[in-house]
């Protein structure tokens, strides 16, 4: 049986994917970078449409969605971990003058 | 690609024959709603503002009032004042005159003797009016007259991943088209300004691009705010945008893909065809008015977390790619961009699609914020009543 695609990945480049049911800890979320199935275990419920590690994040790294950062881990991220406001804060790009 | 519009005397084409009824200020605002109560094709907006404007909100007032009654959806304006207010009725008279040749009346409140006096020479105006107005019948012209702004509100994570992707799949086949697409929301292009930067056709409008976001940021500095306070909202939050980078980088993708041709301030024209940008705040209310007031004929606008807004004279289609907003709220969206989370249709099949959307809306199809009578207005502001 074909297994469907539970998260999404927008580019390959990206450290988090995208639920788009909700996922339950230990639960799979299955994606697609790049063609490739990848299969991540979940560590905690992550709500349909939020964000989950795809690798391990350090503190004070950027998260990278849509190819970009989006923002700065707060502390320490490990791969199926729930990733949002709770250990991620928002950083002002250096606008170019 | 054609649609069926209406001719102004102006030479533009609008897709709606209202008659607008216009207040000057927040004090002839429910003398303006009481007559287009009265009267089947106009509708009237709420202004509220008044007096104590410094200048430069006084500006921005003027110019939104201005260009609502100059919008190419409107088929002749009734504007009424109070008379001591700070947009001066013979000022706003002068204005609209200047932007437009279409029939325009003023009453002023205190020369007509009070609400009531004011309220039946107001519907004897408005009833003329409308009796010209549908003796105009539509004709075909092409795509390239129609003006397009996106926008987003409530959005959600959706949003960046199908529904803005969709829209600037439509961005780019109007710009194919020669119609124009104004991109709006300068306080969510901030993380992903060297995006927008970088599709300016020339260096000199990447230059503006980081100019309009500098001036924001400047001006909430000013006044001891910082925009992250009040953004992402609530809302964005629950629903799993967590930064305004990552809303920023979700949010450009309803531009698309063409290059920007022209950067231009709040309720201001379009003086070229192809993508542009209009500087507008993030409160969607107040962007969707000052793109109306800009001339646009049509909205497009996304949201992930499910909104009833309309606009008094621009129909606006409503968009999400979230199933259970869009199941939720079916009576307020008009487009389902869900098939592509659920990898069923691709971006560029339902940008296909929304653009018969449009047309289908331009020929007078209502959007379901027309139906239901929802007419959000906001007029964008600087700084506190003086």
């Amino acid at each position: 049986m074909e297994r469907k695609i539970n998260a999404l990945v927008i580019t390959a480049s990206d450290s988090v994917a995208v639920a788009i049911e909700p996922l339950q800890a230990g639960d799979v979320a299955l994606c697609k970078i790049a063609g490739n199935e990848q299969e991540i275990r979940v560590t905690q419920d992550i709500p349909i449409y939020h964000k989950i590690a795809l690798v391990d994040i350090p503190a004070g790294q950027p998260v990278i969605k849509y190819g970009k950062s989006i923002g700065c881990a707060t502390k320490p991220i490990k791969t199926g971990d729930h990733v949002h406001t709770h250990n991620v804060v928002s950083i002002r790009e250096a606008i170019a003058r | 690609m054609n649609f069926l519009g209406y001719k102004r005397p102006d030479g533009k084409v609008g897709i709606r024959n209202h008659i607008l009824i216009l207040p000057t200020c927040a004090c002839s605002s429910e003398t303006c709603r009481i007559v287009a109560s009265q009267v089947n094709g106009a509708v009237s907006v709420i202004n509220q503002n008044g007096c104590a404007q410094v200048e430069g909100d006084l500006e921005i007032t003027k110019q939104v009032l201005a260009g609502i009654a100059a919008n190419p959806n409107v088929y002749g304006t009734v504007l009424i004042g109070l008379g001591c207010e700070n947009a001066q009725p013979n000022d706003m008279e002068t204005l609209i005159r200047s932007k437009t040749n279409k029939p325009l009346q003023t009453l002023i409140i205190q020369e007509e003797g009070g609400t009531i006096a004011t309220v039946k020479r107001g519907i004897e105006i408005a009833l003329q009016m409308v009796e010209a107005a549908t003796k105009l019948q539509r004709e075909e012209f092409p795509i390239s007259e129609l003006i397009v702004g996106t926008n987003c509100g409530g959005s959600d994570p959706t949003s960046g991943l199908a529904a803005n992707p969709v829209v600037g799949d439509l961005s780019d086949r109007l710009v194919d088209l020669d119609s124009t697409s104004i991109l709006c929301e300068t306080t969510e292009f901030i993380g992903a300004e060297d995006i927008l930067a970088q599709q300016a056709a020339t260096p000199e409008i990447a230059q503006q691009i980081y100019n309009i976001i500098k001036r924001y940021e400047d001006h909430l500095t000013n006044v001891g705010e910082s925009l992250r306070n009040g953004n992402p909202s609530p809302g964005n939050k629950a629903g799993g945008i967590t930064t305004l980078e990552e809303k920023s980088l979700g949010c450009i993708h309803k531009g698309g893909h063409r290059p920007i041709v022209e950067v231009f301030d709040y309720a201001q024209s379009p003086t070229k065809k192809g993508l542009v940008i209009m500087d507008t705040p993030g409160y969607d209310i107040a962007s969707v008015t000052g793109v109306a007031a800009g001339g646009a004929q049509v909205m497009v606008f996304t949201t992930g977390r499910g909104t009833p807004t309309g606009n008094p004279i621009m129909p606006v289609i409503k968009i999400t790619a979230n199933y259970g907003t869009y199941q939720k709220m079916k009576d307020n969206m008009d487009f389902d961009a869900s098939p592509v989370i659920r990898s069923e249709k691709t971006v560029e099949t339902m940008g296909a699609e929304l653009l018969q959307e449009v047309i289908d809306v331009a020929n007078g199809k209502l959007v379901k914020a027309e139906v239901l009578g929802i007419h959000d207005f906001a007029i964008s502001r600087l700084c506190n009543y003086v």
